[in-house]
């Protein structure tokens, strides 16, 4: 048997190249199909399916604080209550990673990314110390204890050139002493990647106040993620259950502050992975589509060979070849043909993991792992040997049906009709349908990506040089000395040579996490859950919207005597001021803070609407499958003197042709406080092609999904037709012997190969026609549905 | 060896049947060279087809070598005929991705014997048919006399008892036909039965018995 199989394998590929214009065809078509779902199933797998690199992470849950109008982070008493008081979880850790801290005591501060952690979170995530140890509990527990801190390893070798006497001994930052305890291996991920980079230095969450200005851990600051490990055997649901529980008693017990108050878990693999599901899902759906495309296209010109070797599979039998034998030459035949597309697809696909993993992991995000695994490739083969199977089915039934006498009779006649035309008609039906299906599906896409691309930011994002000062240490801690310092930066900024405008943005970075406050109009009740609105808040100096080039439409501009010891002030964004007064009546109202104990804001102008944050995120796309429109956002801009927060984003301007003002921005900064860094810096056209390259990269993948799908539909095509008119040549000699014309002929051509193509386009359309309003159907708010009755 | 008794083939038409072949009984003895003779659309092929258990739709029995034909499955009347029957084709039927030595190989692979013992049977039939030369060539490289004498070696390579030849000289010139005939004569001499279906009554001399079909009935036999 086995000699039989090579002999037959031997003849196949002679077969081969022999027929190689067909083989060759067959193969590339096969390479792309299983090379391109090779590379988007692991893919897939990686974002969807494979597990997260923590130990045990199915037990991982992510808990965020819900309010009646959205999710936000938590307080650490909030951590603490989650942590004694919710029984189906073993283990909790809560970090936050914001702003950024100075290495100082040397020559040139050194600006590093924090993160503030419980000293569970290590443990809960595996993180390793290559060097010393990481926190213990002592550490995050007494204030007045020796601060210490753990470098990761990276910052480890890039500053201390991995002197191991770094560990033990007291490092500067932010001009106060810190204890190193030990290093973080590289290999760990940190979830700050979820939301931007992983921290270059660890510290106890105790050491916020001291080293980022931040009050101590009280209810009122919500900002850290909290990251639990479920019991063995504990549901996602019954966790759920018991936090909503926990949720309840501490709005009995908090009214203050926790009115409306909700907490929401989710698997750490879906808050991680969440935005990027729908993408991944829409790209193998359409990757499939092009490995049917192609099995169909394949299968058909291997049924139009068939068709042509009718006589000789007769003439096989006459010899005595049983239907065994031709089953077996069938099968070695077509599994070498799909052997080689398969491997070469294999090698394609690898290719195209490598790359998309590189990509990914530089563009996306790094937790997530779309490289080839062994399982993925395993996957991958299994759907060659499936495709190739799939395949081989249809000419080796074929040559089961062989009618052995009309076979011999037909001798080297091909221009019957053969048994196989309605089976290779119905697939360039099904095939046109599908490339139908997704050419309107990616125009769809790429329509919905242009408006979102060139959705108005709402101010001039050119020549804009962005970055973040962080005001923090003794020296700052008092209000007045940040703001003191901020108006003399932004002084001097706006005097030094090429800067056109110098702009105090507020504590938050676009594409970073956004500060948010919940306001509601002075006198309207807040016994409500829904009582308050959230909006996003900035911190501006006077003549600062102008400088963004946000118009204020009613009211007036910060001023200059906006100080600090004058009532508070607010300028609204319109959308904000619509839905807090409907009846257009803002300016001169009062607003109030959900936090007790903040003073109240006047309401002195509206500016337009403006997306400070970002234009559109992945979650924008999963949510509304881009049907829906983007909402607008809602912002609220305080005077910086009132509100000096010590995180603080600036905006500013360069002339056009100015170069160094990088240098000179940061010597501006070193004037006035040697031990102050400006750091992140970047152009915001430069930040928000980031923010889009994502977007943009999906949209690119699925239009060329689709255009490989139409080019293969179209070999399709072109193979039936042609080999159509290659078997009636004889028939249309004839008729054109006996008199017919061109256009006759041309109808007659026409006629056959445009009936499976209209039936194709036909299928497609009606597919479409169907899932584009059940899929409006399916993204209707009955609340808006019910108003417009 | 062969016995008819009875046989008719026919197709459902929308009115009624039509016959192809009627009430033919025969008896075709071991040894024998049979020409079937008869005017086009008579039943010739359809009747070399059923003998040759290519066509197993028929009425009447069908006896070979003790066997009744119509009451075997399909795979054993398969069986029956790869053990007994070699067939020639008027159009040669040779495999043009084959080369000549391939083409005679071909039978002797699905008979499952093994790789040595097939060269040394093709080598025989190759050195019996003196085409030794030729066996590496492909059916294009050959003139048309060369392509049937290549397809008559073929028939008789898995040693048939029974050689069917449908127009074996149809397509060949008549130096060419006449070789062929000598060819089956002297296959015939040595025990081979022949069963030819011809147009052509030089080529039916050859034979030692002509069976006439008209209209798919049996009219004369001599």
């Amino acid at each position: 048997m086995v000699r039989r199989l090579f002999s037959e394998l031997r003849a196949a590929l002679r077969g081969l190249a022999r027929h190689r214009g067909s083989a060759a065809t067959a193969i590339v078509t096969l390479a792309l199909g299983i090379g391109s779902n090779t590379a988007i199933l692991s893919a897939v797998r990686g974002v969807v399916f494979r597990a997260l690199p923590y130990p045990e992470s199915d037990r991982l849950i992510h808990v965020s604080a819900s309010w009646p109008k959205g999710l936000g982070n938590i307080s650490f008493p909030d951590h603490a209550a989650i942590s004694e008081r919710v029984r189906s979880i073993e283990k909790t850790a809560t970090y936050v990673s914001r702003g950024s801290v100075a290495l100082t005591g040397r020559s040139m501060p050194v600006n590093l990314n924090p993160g503030f952690v419980t000293p569970e979170y290590f443990d809960l995530l595996g993180g390793r110390a290559v060097k010393g140890r990481l926190f213990a509990e002592a550490d995050d527990a007494d204030a007045s204890g020796t601060a210490v801190a753990v470098l990761r390893e990276g910052v480890w070798e890039r500053e201390f050139g991995r002197d191991a006497r770094v560990i033990g001994s007291t490092i500067q930052v932010n001009g106060a002493p810190h204890l190193v305890v030990g290093v973080l291996s590289r290999d760990f991920r940190d979830l700050g990647l979820v939301e931007g980079q992983a921290p270059d230095i660890y510290f106890p969450t105790l050491l916020l106040p001291s080293l980022m200005g931040q009050p101590p851990r009280t209810e009122v600051f919500r900002l850290f993620w909290e990251v639990a490990r479920l019991k063995p055997g504990v549901t996602l649901d019954a966790a759920q259950a018991e936090l909503s529980g926990l949720a309840r008693q501490l709005e009995t017990e908090r009214p203050g502050t926790h009115k409306g108050f909700g907490l929401r878990a989710r698997t750490l693999s879906n808050r991680v992975r969440g935005s990027f599901t729908m993408p991944a899902l829409l790209l193998l759906a359409g990757s499939l589509f092009i490995l049917l495309i192609g099995g169909a296209n394949v299968a058909s010109l291997l049924l139009v060979r068939m068709t042509e070797r009718q006589s000789e599979m007769a003439l096989r039998t006459s010899l005595g070849a049983s239907g065994r034998d031709l089953f077996i030459q069938l099968f070695v035949e077509t599994v070498t043909l799909c052997g080689a597309g398969g491997a070469l697809g294999l090698a394609l696909g690898y290719g195209l993991s490598r790359l998309l993993s590189v990509w990914v992991a530089s563009n996306a995000s790094s937790l997530l792992d779309v490289g080839l695994d062994a399982q993925s490739f395993a996957a991958a083969i299994g759907l060659a040997v499936l495709a190739a199977a799939g395949v081989a089915s249809f000419p080796s039934r074929a040559a089961r049906d062989t009618d052995l006498r009309a076979g011999l009779a037909r001798g080297g006649r091909t221009d019957v009709a053969g048994a196989g035309d309605l089976t290779r008609h119905v697939f360039i039906a099904t095939e046109l349908a599908f490339a139908i299906l997704l050419l309107v599906g990616a125009g769809l896409m790429l329509r919905s990506f242009e408006r979102l691309t060139t959705t108005p930011l709402g101010f001039d994002t050119s020549r804009l040089l962005t970055f973040r000062m962080d005001l923090a240490g003794a020296r700052y801690q008092a209000g007045g000395a940040r703001s003191q310092l901020v108006s003399s930066f932004i002084e001097r900024a706006t005097g030094a040579p090429g800067i056109e405008s110098a702009t105090i943005w507020g504590p938050s970075m676009l594409g970073n996490a956004t500060w948010v406050i919940n306001v509601t109009p002075e006198g309207r009740p807040v016994d409500r859950p829904d009582a308050f609105t959230p909006v996003f808040r900035h911190a501006i100096n006077p003549g600062g919207l102008g400088n963004l080039g946000i118009q204020i439409v009613v009211g007036r501009d910060v001023e200059m005597t906006d100080t600090a010891d004058r009532p508070l002030v607010a300028i609204v964004s319109e959308s904000a001021a619509l839905e807090m007064w409907p009846n257009g009546d803002a300016l001169g109202k009062q607003l109030v803070r959900a936090t007790a104990g903040q003073p109240k804001m006047t309401v002195i102008g509206i500016a337009r609407d403006a997306r400070h944050r970002q234009r559109y995120s992945l979650q924008d796309i999963a949510d509304s499958g881009l049907i829906a429109g983007l909402r607008p956002q809602r912002d609220i801009y305080q005077p910086y003197a009132q509100r000096p927060n010590n995180a603080v984003t600036f905006g500013i301007r360069v002339r056009s042709g100015t170069s160094g003002a990088a240098t000179s921005l940061q010597a501006i900064a070193a004037s006035l406080d040697p031990n102050l860094a400006l750091s992140d810096m970047r152009y915001l056209d430069d930040r928000i092609a980031a923010q889009e390259q994502i977007p943009k990269a999906l949209a690119g993948l699925l239009v060329a999904s689709a255009l490989l799908a139409a080019l293969l539909a179209a070999v399709g095509i072109y193979g039936v037709v042609s080999n159509s008119v290659g078997r009636r040549i004889r028939e249309i000699g004839l008729r054109v012997a006996l008199g017919a014309d061109r256009v006759r002929i041309l109808r007659l051509v026409l006629g056959r190969g445009l009936a499976p193509v209209a039936a194709g386009a036909l299928a497609g359309i009606a597919i479409l026609a169907t899932i584009v309003p059940a899929r409006r159907a399916l993204s209707v708010d009955p609340s808006v549905a019910l108003r417009a009755e | 060896m062969i016995d008819l008794r009875n046989l008719e083939k026919s197709y459902p038409l929308a009115a009624g049947r039509a016959y192809v072949l009627r009430n033919i009984t025969l008896t075709i003895k071991e040894g024998e060279f049979v020409s079937i003779m008869g005017p086009s659309g008579a039943g010739k092929s359809t009747l070399l087809h059923i003998l040759g258990m290519h066509d197993g739709d028929f009425t009447g029995e069908y006896e070979f070598r003790a066997e009744i034909v119509n009451k075997l499955k399909p795979r054993d009347r398969q069986e029956l005929q790869k053990r007994n029957i070699g067939f020639v084709f008027q159009s040669f039927h040779l495999l043009d991705d084959l080369t000549v030595y391939e083409n005679l190989e071909l039978p002797l692979s699905y008979r499952d014997l093994k790789k040595a013992e097939r060269q040394a049977t093709v080598g025989d039939v190759l050195d019996k048919f003196h085409i030794v030369g030729k066996k590496d060539l492909y059916p294009a490289q050959l003139s048309g006399g060369q392509q049937q004498l290549v397809g008559v070696a073929r028939a008789i390579v898995a040693k048939p008892k029974v050689i069917l030849a449908d127009e074996p000289t149809g397509n060949l010139h008549s130096d060419q036909g006449r070789e062929i005939m000598e060819l089956f004569k002297r296959l015939n001499e040595e025990g081979t039965t022949i069963i030819q279906v011809t147009h052509s009554e030089t080529n039916a001399t050859y034979g030692n018995r002509v069976i006439r079909l008209k209209d798919g009935w049996l009219v004369a036999e001599k």
